[in-house]
């Protein structure tokens, strides 16, 4: 697993984004009134970089080889894993600058990266080889938009700042997001153990393909 | 350009702007602008603090939606093969693109500066001090459709001369961050902060003992839109460029004479208008 890891995931990307999420946290640290939409945007990037690691651009070779979809995931989700642990330590090492929600903080960067993972693999799950960069490419630029604009904070507290806001409806929004996204991690990864595996070739949905075409055993029985 | 030329030129650049103005990306950008329109202006700050919203939600959202397009006529030139359409004339289809969230930002900037003229600041609010209308007009549209036609400008500029999937993400956050920090908020960035494509001519920055004191920055917003205007001139330069079978050289002659007045410009937004840091001498509340 750890070879294929090795091979799979990213690294470079993970890399940039480990080093992105840094300096990030430290600029929010330094005022964290004024720089909180950093926080949000560093979220973001974070379910960017988790969907991305999880995009299988040879879905053509892997599909070939005896591993499921769900042993494939655990490898790739090693790359997630300084992903987290980056955001830990960013979050934990400015812990005294932020508001004392610390817990709360951890949870938004590991829900996001969950809900990343969660609707990439059921993408994959789906026949879709490479739904990461298409993910990425929303999740970004939409959670910026709302860490910026903070649009009704009273009823969206996705990121809260001050000690007037709905600091407890966004620890249930939060969780709500990482139950979800286990839970359809859990269904995406039992559909890809019954036999996704002929599903996904080179982003093809099977039902696009002709029968004929899908099932080599039509023509055996033909000869 | 030859007439065959300008004639596929126009054809492809009514297919990109389509395409812009159909992306996903572009119309959530235009929705939440035209929503936050409705939201009642800050009664001290006024509409001068919108400005953020189409510059995220058209502008940082555009350099994905261009990005996006750009990667799409790679691809589709890759598939089709040789095509006698040269790379300059489908890049500066993908300029022309960009006029569809430019026209989106002024249609914003005409409701915001109305809005301006309608909703006058309270004496302890923003804007105060020597700064009339055109100040104001100024500060809206360098805020407003400057940074939704430049936003696009840099995705089509990273589509262009970067292959990495990630490069646009990366950008976007690097504005984002590049300008929070250069907003004016630190004291020690404050005359410089208008090298950076966004930024605030004022706000709630404080002084010690009222943490919310309204502040006047140092700086021409007018010299600042030129300069602005400038960077955008010099990405369409740099797009251009990334074409090696066409002659580079008139490409680079011009360049180096936007960046001379780009410098020129923000030399001067730097050093005209308000000549240094106002407080507002009423308290904030």
């Amino acid at each position: 697993m750890i070879d294929y890891a090795a091979r799979a995931v990213p690294w470079r990307l993970v890399l940039a984004g480990c080093l992105v999420t840094t300096a990030l946290m430290a600029i929010v640290a330094v005022s964290p009134d004024t720089m909180w939409p950093l926080q949000g945007t560093a979220i973001g990037l974070l379910a960017g970089l988790a969907a991305w690691s999880m995009d299988e651009t040879a879905a053509a070779l892997v599909d070939a080889l005896p591993r499921p979809l769900a042993w494939r995931t655990a490898a790739r989700a090693l790359g997630i894993v300084p992903l987290a642990l980056t955001w830990c330590a960013s979050v934990l090492t400015v812990a005294g600058r932020l508001p004392p929600h610390t817990s709360l903080f951890l949870l938004q960067g590991t829900g996001a990266m969950l809900f990343a993972v969660a609707c990439v693999t059921w993408r994959r799950a789906h026949g879709n080889a490479v739904p990461g960069t298409a993910f990425a490419s929303c999740v970004v630029p939409l959670v910026a938009l709302l860490a910026i604009t903070r649009p009704l904070p009273q009823h969206l507290a996705l990121f809260p700042i001050w000690s007037d806001e709905s600091w407890h409806l966004c620890l249930v929004i939060w969780s709500t997001l990482a139950g979800g996204s286990a839970a359809l991690l859990t269904a995406a990864l039992s559909r890809g153990s019954s036999g996704m595996r002929s599903d996904v070739s080179n982003g093809v949905p099977a039902r696009a393909v002709p029968a004929a075409v899908r099932s080599p055993k039509v023509r055996r029985h033909r000869h | 350009m030859s007439p065959a030329a300008a004639s596929t030129l126009s054809v492809l650049a009514r297919v990109e702007m389509g395409r812009c103005a159909r992306h996903p990306l572009f119309l959530t950008g235009i929705v939440v602008t035209t929503l936050f329109c409705f939201v009642d202006p800050d009664p001290q700050l006024g509409v001068l603090f919108h400005a953020i919203v189409p510059a995220t939600a058209i502008g940082v959202l555009g350099i994905f939606v261009l990005a996006s397009l750009t990667r799409r006529s790679q691809t589709i030139h890759a598939a089709a093969g040789a095509v006698p359409v040269a790379e300059r004339t489908r890049s500066l289809a993908l300029v022309a693109a960009c006029l569809v969230p430019f026209a989106a930002g002024l249609a914003w900037w005409a409701w915001a500066f109305i809005t301006y003229r309608n909703h006058a600041a309270p004496p302890n609010g923003f804007p105060f001090g020597p700064v009339g209308d055109g100040w104001a007009a100024a500060v809206l549209f360098g805020e407003g459709p400057l940074a939704c036609l430049g936003g696009p400008l840099l995705g089509i500029l990273v589509g262009r001369w970067s292959g990495a999937r990630a490069a646009p993400a990366l950008t976007a956050v690097g504005v984002i961050a590049t300008c929070l920090v250069m907003q004016g908020l630190f004291e020690p960035l404050r005359r410089i902060r208008v090298v950076m494509p966004w930024t605030y001519f004022g706000g709630p920055a404080g002084i010690p003992g009222d943490p919310n004191r309204i502040l006047l920055y140092s700086g021409s917003p007018a010299w600042w839109c030129v300069y602005v205007a400038c960077l955008c001139a010099l990405a369409v330069l740099a797009i251009v460029l990334h074409d090696r079978e066409s002659p580079r050289r008139p490409v680079l002659m011009l360049a180096a004479g936007v960046g001379a007045a780009a410098a020129v410009a923000v030399g001067l937004a730097m050093w005209t208008g308000v000549d240094h840091t106002l407080v507002n001498p009423l308290p904030s509340s």
